[in-house]
């Protein structure tokens, strides 16, 4: 670590004499929105004469270093009308810029609407943004606009089918995205088992996917990052805006505490009380809600604070007698500080848990589950001049982890009041990233990131022969729990195991010409949480548990390559990449490996591997009447458990078999071909439409090899994991977008949005399960679809 | 039993999904071995009728075959005298084999399985594993889950003092396994749902049955892969291996030495278990 650190500086150093030759002053400020002061988040800031140029940060803030003369100043961004401005600079100056969005004039707004296009010279690849106005266009089931299914037609981006949970992204499993709602992580993202994510997108600003080239300020998944930035509020006037759907309605209102100083955002969404139990005539109900809340002062021009709020509960309910809630809540508090006007800094204080209860009263029971954390962050943004930006930051995360409580649900079940041993451990992590531009076509950004993790003392710890939880019984070929041979406990400030890491992040972009560049990166990222799930997709009770003594850390590499184009000025843009990653210690589970309440966990797991490798090609058109993209990605997703070298059992040495005879097996994500395709196109000001089409290899599954009797069960067997393939997933929705013509002179501007999913209706198979009828006496397959073609509704309004 | 119900609300929360009968091509492997063995022990009985299913595995759309064994032993490797005892195919159902041996013979010491089939050994080898009686079932008329449901509340106490498994019977082929994890010690009360309201005057033989910890494991394996709780997200397990060997062509000295030899590969399936079990007869009102 020494050296690399010593490297980095030591560059720093030569970078900045190189430099400070000349007389240099610095212009700073903040780019927000004119009508609602809200900050914008990449707005590019440019010097066409220096050829150089700066976007703003997550706060909206810019710092640009230039030596002392006149400029032109370009400050652009989507949706928006530039602002040109003629700057003198003869001293270090703040300059604050509020841009308009581009005008009433339907053809302006498509001139330049949705360019979220490819930053040639940036280093930062394998990225993708999308803007709430971009989500909202994507048709989908049931009117329901949602943020992570809009990022299901980006290249490099599926999940486990409709109605499934979470995401997966270049073949890494759902567990593995680190998901940030305003700097908080979010432990699941889900509604209703998946049908509908956890982020109302009236709250929502911006979001951005890293599925790699991940920068060092980033860590704690492998896979990806995806940031969720909420609305800050207007601190103008008070707004409001909202919609009514066929699932859920919505109510966004923001608006100035203190006029252009202080603003508050609070905005609920909730679905109706019986969905999709319509036809029990019984007492139930299962029924969703969030709740988003954002204030924000601005002390003064150097210091502002936010501070914001989630929680979001499920609700399922059968007659009293089965009540199952789940959900996040999350709390945080955020302080921006500028030093000087080169120099950023937030500190962020967060809170966030996840909560799973479930009452089932017909065995008695009362359960809960859940995840807390406390996170601190404080991280700096260094503008040392235009070609040289330095990040560093710490970040301190303390986590609860409440595997399971069981407890009696009436005094006669019979439940002994249980808790499973509740799990603590504290990651640390500080980080070091550079972003600096060595010619003027060749950037790089280059960094560091040390995690430690500590797992601490808990109540009751197993200890097993040999250290080992999990037994090989070579005479009947399967692996065993191995019976614990005492237990320790320990205390809370007591570390029982601790890993370090060190994960160095690499990038660089090679500009060809003005409009086409290459770009590769390098990414190490360590994982210290594990979600543990058998199904393809994460389900509400899945638990997370950390790595420890006997589970070890997911480390991953990642290498990246990618070509990217602007076309016609911009008009189009062309990304191609390529990847590999691999991970190390992916956790995977022995034969019926029971993974609920517990207590053990460690005596159903193995430590396995994984890897994923693939193209990615991604085709937009950004400008005109019709914008969308075509999005292609080839991959392959794999995983393997080897046998553990030899385990000694009676005196005799076995070879293990591992999990799939320890060959290589496709993961439940593995998708060969996934293609997807958006348009939309606006006709005249009253209407627009929008189509996305899907197709995908079918998802790894496994048919039965041959089937047995056993008392009186028909049980059909399988042989090697996820040999077969559900039949390949196809699927086009389309919608229209009304804005009636009298809504100019009214208050309340009204919008309907009919769209249709699944167009074709094609019964596209969510799974084929193999068993007997009983009825028939025959054996059968059995395809589940999810959704078949299914029209909506949904009235929007903004007041 | 917890991921049960959770998998029913789930199938209730799609209920707008659509299920349908697809053909599907499945793969296919040579016949295996399947041995039916598991062995109720009626405490109340000096002599327990030991009932041994002996049948082929087929691919999943081609019928089961009985298999016919050429011979089929279980022997109490702790009795000095005496403990040997040949099962014989039944006179009415083919690929069944039975013999009448004491109580004694079957809950006293390790009990070995012996079978000779296609050329080829097969051993196994058991203990037997008390149960509680059930204590009380109560029936009633359930709507949790929409429409009507026959319910019955079982009551049953957990065997002191150690770490139980039970298989509950609950006729039709429907099972479901407890393991005392939750209600150590103690009288333990659950509700078991039928799918529908059952025909008034229905006689149900309701049954628990002692297991050993291996055997609720793959009971649970077996009971999920049969679809009775494979809910619409779950993945299938495996090949469900249970505790046969086949020893043909291998080191075998003995089944106090079974541990030590490599099996063969041509693996059977099916369990060999000797439980305790007690049954209760009810009459649907």
């Amino acid at each position: 670590m020494n050296f690399l650190k010593k490297a980095i500086l030591s560059a720093i150093f030569i970078s900045n004499i190189f430099l400070s030759a000349q007389e240099k002053y610095t212009i700073s400020g903040t780019i927000s929105e004119k009508s609602s002061n809200e900050t914008l988040i990449g707005v590019t800031i440019a010097v066409p004469e220096l050829a150089t140029g700066v976007t703003t940060n997550e706060y909206g803030f810019y710092s640009l270093t230039l030596p002392k003369g006149q400029y032109k100043m370009v400050i652009s961004y989507l949706g928006f009308k530039d602002i040109i401005e003629t700057v003198e600079l003869n001293e270090n100056s703040k300059l604050n810029y509020k841009l308009e969005e581009s005008a009433e004039m339907l053809d302006e707004i498509i001139l330049v609407e949705d360019v979220e296009k490819t930053n040639i010279r940036d280093p930062q690849m394998s990225v993708n943004t999308l803007s709430a106005s971009s989500i909202k266009k994507v048709p989908v089931v049931l009117g329901e606009v949602d943020v992570l299914k809009a990022i299901l037609l980006l290249p490099g981006v599926s999940n486990a089918g409709e109605g499934a949970s979470g995401f997966n992204v270049r073949g890494g499993s759902a567990d593995q995205n680190l998901i940030l709602l305003d700097e908080a992580i979010i432990f699941n993202s889900s509604h209703l088992f998946g049908f509908f994510s956890v982020f109302n997108p009236d709250a929502i600003k911006d979001i951005k996917l890293f599925k790699g080239g991940i920068p060092a300020r980033y860590g704690g998944r492998v896979s990806s990052v995806l940031e969720i930035f909420q609305k800050e509020g207007n601190s103008n006037e008070i707004k409001a805006n909202g919609g009514i759907g066929l699932v859920a309605s919505r109510l966004l209102v923001e608006g100035p505490i203190k006029k252009e100083k202080s603003a508050f955002l609070i905005g609920g969404r909730s679905s109706y009380a019986h969905l999709f139990l319509p036809l029990f005539d019984i007492d139930n109900k299962a029924y969703f809600y969030d709740l988003n809340t954002k204030l924000n002062f601005k002390l003064n021009d150097r210091n502002s604070i936010y501070f914001s709020g989630y929680f979001g509960r499920d609700v399922f309910s059968l007659s009293e007698s089965f009540v199952n809630t789940y959900g996040n809540s999350v709390g945080n508090f955020r302080w921006n500080h500028l030093f000087s006007d080169k120099l950023f800094s937030n500190l962020s204080l967060i809170y966030s848990d996840y909560y799973y209860g479930l009452k089932l009263d017909f065995i008695g029971f009362n359960w809960n589950s859940g995840i807390q954390n406390f996170n601190f962050k404080y991280d700096l943004k260094h503008y040392i001049n235009n070609n040289l930006q330095i990040n560093y930051g710490i970040n301190n995360i303390y986590y609860n982890f409440n595997p399971g409580e069981i407890s009696p649900s009436r005094a006669s079940s019979g439940i002994v009041e249980n808790n499973l041993t509740k799990q603590f451990a504290n990651e640390f992590a500080a980080y070091v990233d550079v972003e600096q531009e060595i010619t003027s076509n060749f950037s790089v950004q280059y960094g560091l990131r040390l995690s430690v993790f500590n797992r601490l003392g808990q109540d009751e710890l197993f200890e097993y022969e040999n250290n080992n939880p999990v037994n090989f019984n070579p005479l009947l070929g399967i692996y065993q729990k191995a019976t614990p041979i005492g237990s320790t406990g320990n205390k809370r400030s007591e570390t029982i195991a601790q890993f370090a890491n060190l994960e160095p992040r690499m990038a660089a972009s090679y500009t060809i010409n003005e409009n086409t560049s290459i770009k590769g990166s390098y990414t190490r990222l360590s994982q210290y949480l594990h979600l543990l799930s058998n199904t393809n997709s994460p389900t509400p009770l899945d638990v997370w548990t950390p790595s420890g003594p006997f589970i070890k850390p997911q480390l991953l590499d990642q290498y990246a390559l990618g070509y990217f184009k602007n076309l016609k000025n911009n008009q189009y843009t062309i990304e191609t990449e390529i990847f590999y990653k691999d991970v190390q210690n992916r956790i995977d589970y022995i034969d019926g490996a029971n993974l609920i309440a517990n207590d053990a966990i460690e005596q159903v797991i193995l430590n396995g591997q994984a890897r994923a490798y693939g193209l990615e090609f991604l085709f937009r058109k950004n400008q005109g009447k019709f914008q969308g993209w075509f999005a292609y990605t080839l991959s392959k997703s794999e995983q393997r458990t080897p046998g553990r070298i030899s385990t000694l059992t009676n005196g005799i040495s076995a070879r293990e078999t591992g999990i799939n005879a320890g060959e290589w097996y496709n993961t439940p994500f593995d998708k060969t071909h996934d293609i997807s395709l958006f348009g939309s196109y606006d006709l005249n000001e009253r209407w627009s439409f929008n189509a996305n089409f899907i197709f995908q290899t079918g998802q790894p599954t496994n048919f039965p090899i041959g089937q047995f009797e056993f008392q009186g069960l028909t049980v059909p067997y399988f042989g090697k994991r996820n040999s077969e393939r559900l039949p390949s997933f196809n699927r086009l929705d389309i919608s229209a977008i009304l804005t009636p013509s009298k809504n100019i002179n009214r208050k309340i501007k009204g919008e309907w949005v009919f769209s249709i999913y699944n167009l074709y209706n094609r019964r596209n198979a969510a799974s084929i399960n193999f068993s007997r009828n009983n009825e028939t006496n025959r054996n059968e397959a059995t395809r589940t679809a999810i959704f078949g073609i299914i029209p909506s509704v949904t009235y929007n309004f903004k007041l | 039993m917890l991921t049960k119900k959770l998998y029913i609300t789930l199938i209730a929360v799609i209920n707008l999904a659509c299920v349908d009968v697809i053909d599907v091509e499945v793969p296919s492997e040579e016949p295996r071995l399947v041995i039916d063995a598991l062995i109720r022990i009626d405490s109340s009985l000096d002599m327990i009728v030991v009932k041994i299913k002996a049948s082929q595995s087929a691919s999943f759309f081609d019928s089961i075959l009985p298999a016919s064994l050429t011979e089929i032993t279980i022997r109490n490797i702790d009795l000095s005298s005496n403990n040997t005892a040949i099962l014989l195919p039944s006179t009415t159902e083919e690929g069944i084999y039975e013999v009448v041996v004491p109580k004694e013979f079957l809950i006293e010491g390790r009990v070995a399985l012996n079978i000779l089939y296609n050329g080829e050994t097969y051993v196994s080898i058991t203990n037997y594993v008390p149960a509680p009686d059930i204590d009380s079932i109560e029936q009633s008329i359930a709507n949790v889950f929409g429409g009507e449901q026959t319910e019955l509340e079982v009551s049953f106490t957990d065997l002191p003092n150690r770490n139980d498994y039970y298989l509950f019977d609950f006729d039709f082929d429907e099972y479901l396994t407890v393991e005392d994890e939750f209600f150590k010690n103690q009288q333990f009360v659950f509700s078991y749902f039928y799918d529908d309201r059952l025909e008034i005057g229905r006689r149900l033989k309701i049954s628990i049955s002692g297991v050993s910890f291996e055997f609720f494991d793959y009971l649970n394996q077996v009971i999920a892969q049969s679809g009775q709780t494979q809910g619409p997200f779950q993945t299938p397990a495996g090949t469900v291996l249970g505790n046969i060997v086949n020893i043909t062509d291998t080191d075998f000295s003995g089944v106090e030495t079974l541990e030590n030899i490599i099996p063969n590969k041509n693996f059977p399936l099916g369990y060999f278990a000797i439980c305790e079990t007690y049954e209760k007869t009810i009459i649907i009102e």
